[in-house]
């Protein structure tokens, strides 16, 4: 197989592996595990680390995106 | 006038001049299903961000973390989830595959009239189910903003929309959705700035005061006040949130508008971006309306504000701006919701017409006029349904009605779209039957539900206390569609095992 083929194939797998654990991880941690630990203020302040999740997880898709539209134009140009 | 008002005519004549410059385009139906096949990146990825901050978005969240606080945000995380997957197993391949609907990616290596027709019924009940959400927040919008009722505000929205998909089909959908995403990035962010102006730009003394205000407290800052509030129920929502939108007809129909597959994977991309943008800013303007209008005695003390939980919002932009900042905001809000409407229009229209008249009635189109013409009698037929619709769920919160369409759509498309795009195993039967399990197990189980026997109906009780069914439903199709594809010796079932791997070769170019 061409080598450039198993590059682009090899960074999808990477790539959908990322993407595919670490939002379901965080999402379903927020969501379920452990509510309590949501009411925790890591700066002292009024804002719970619930609030800093939320930036965290708006952030990443953009991010995870970035790293694989990259891995396909490497792969292509390879 | 007041200055709502003349924001929003001169939203109405702006667009309907954009209406009449597309429809001298739209006469064929690559122009009228697709715009031409010639959308670029960014600007697609504006028109797909458009579709998903919408109503739902902007109305519907801020109201969910009025009322129950850090939960709200959970819908659109959840949604932007799945953004990343779906440039990743979708995006480019469908563009390789499709024509104008998502139907003609299943249809690729599935032959059969069953698959077309399951497809298709499954897309219509889903468009439908997404405008009733869109035309719920824009009756309550007009009727805030103009004073007139709920359903004259609704007829006045179907007729618009209807106007618009006739004479300009997806160009102008796309003109509309582009120009509303960008002013409500724009509008969002003015929004957000304000917001935090009033509290010295501390996102710690805006929390504290939505703190020190909501009769919730600081339940506000974590999940479990509403939806999320039991196990079952939080991993079934999830699931639909995250799945739903590769899903969507009316979404990935917006694939096929570009004009190459890197153009598809760019448009997600940017989409990601743009949607991302929005929805941080949903954080400062959802714990802003706690903390300005749940404490102005005018408006929201000591109950709902007027409008219900999906106003909260454009009574926030009154406060933090004033008449002429809210007049702007209606106008780009009711824009929003008019483009998201008339892009389901335009995708229930390329359905009944593309996918359902050629096997029902290939007469009435036997040329491209007669398909363009049924398409536009099918963009009514759409629209007067969910206006009827709409009048039934006007009490319910516009982001959760979101969240059981985009559930239905996770729930009984992507299944099937994923085993079709990647199992070699998958034959015509099990796609067919699987999505029809998936489209039944979700509308039974939700009108079993507390959201329609409570919520609707006003019944005391509801069959099943769970409200969002996904992932009964997800599973229901994956099991049907594997053991009715693994037993399927039939002649079909061979032919589209063996045009998988020419099915392949044809999606992965890049």
């Amino acid at each position: 197989m061409d080598r450039s083929i198993i590059a682009r194939r090899l960074r999808r797998v990477v790539a959908f592996s990322l993407a595919a654990s670490l939002p379901y991880v965080a999402f379903v941690t927020l969501l379920i595990v452990s509510p309590a630990t949501m009411g925790l203020r890591p700066f002292g302040g009024s804002v719970s680390l619930a609030i800093y999740l939320a930036f965290f997880l708006f952030a990443w898709p953009i991010f995870i995106a970035a790293i694989y539209l990259r891995g396909i134009g490497a792969g292509a140009r390879s | 006038m007041n200055l709502a008002i003349a924001f929003f005519l001169l939203f109405v004549v702006a667009t309907f001049g954009l209406a009449i410059i597309a429809s001298r385009r739209a006469g064929k139906a690559s122009e009228f299903y697709a715009a031409g096949h010639n959308i670029g990146g960014v600007q697609n990825g504006l028109a797909i961000a458009g579709d998903f901050v919408s109503a739902a978005s902007f109305l519907g969240v801020t109201g969910v973390m009025y009322g129950a606080g850090f939960e709200g945000l959970l819908l659109p995380i959840g949604v932007l989830t799945g953004w990343p997957l779906m440039l990743m197993i979708f995006a480019d391949r469908m563009r390789n595959l499709g024509r104008y609907t998502f139907i003609d990616v299943l249809a690729y290596r599935l032959q059969g009239n069953g698959i077309r027709i399951s497809a298709a019924l499954t897309a219509l009940c889903i468009n439908t189910m997404y405008a009733v959400v869109q035309l719920v927040g824009a009756g309550q919008l007009l009727s805030l903003l103009l004073g007139v009722g709920y359903v004259p505000s609704l007829i006045v929205v179907t007729v618009l929309m209807a106007v618009y998909v006739i004479m300009g089909g997806m160009l102008v959908t796309t003109w509309i959705q582009m120009i509303k995403a960008t002013l409500l990035l724009l509008g969002g962010a003015a929004m957000a700035a304000m917001i935090l102006s009033r509290f010295g730009f501390s996102l710690d003394q805006l929390v504290a005061s939505a703190v020190a205000i909501h009769p919730k407290g600081e339940a506000i800052l974590k999940p479990g006040l509403s939806y999320f509030s039991d196990p079952l129920s939080s991993v079934s929502l999830s699931i639909a949130l995250v799945f739903g939108a590769l899903g969507m007809p009316h979404v990935v129909m917006r694939f096929f508008t570009a004009p190459t597959a890197k153009e598809a994977r760019s448009a997600v991309f940017w989409a990601t971006v743009f949607a991302g943008l929005f929805y941080v800013m949903l954080i400062f303007i959802g714990y802003g309306a706690i903390a300005m209008v749940m404490a102005d005695p005018a408006i929201g003390a000591g109950g709902m504000p007027a409008g219900g939980t999906n106003m909260v919002v454009m009574h926030l932009t009154r406060l933090v701006g004033g008449e002429a900042f809210f007049g702007f905001m209606a106008a780009v809000s009711f824009a929003t919701i008019l483009a998201v409407v008339a892009g389901l229009a335009i995708s229930g229209a390329a359905t009944l017409s593309h996918d359902l008249a050629r096997i029902v009635a290939p007469k009435l189109v036997a040329t491209e006029k007669d398909e363009i013409r049924v398409s536009r009698f099918g963009a009514v037929l759409v629209s007067a349904v969910a206006l009827a619709l709409a009048i039934l769920f006007e009490k319910e919160n516009i982001a959760f009605l979101g969240s059981l369409a985009l559930g239905t759509a996770a729930a009984a498309n992507v299944p099937v779209l994923f085993l079709a795009l990647y199992w070699q195993g998958l034959t015509p039967r099990g796609a067919t039957w699987g999505i029809l399990t998936g489209l039944f197990l979700s509308i039974v189980l939700i009108a079993m539900g507390p959201v329609v026997m409570i919520g609707s109906l006003g019944l005391k009780e509801s069959l099943i206390s769970i409200v969002n069914p996904t992932l009964f439903a997800m599973i229901g199709t994956i099991v049907v569609a594997w053991v009715l594809s693994v037993t399927d010796r039939s002649a079909a079932a061979d032919a589209a095992r063996a045009g998988f791997a020419a099915q392949e070769l044809a999606s992965e170019r890049v």
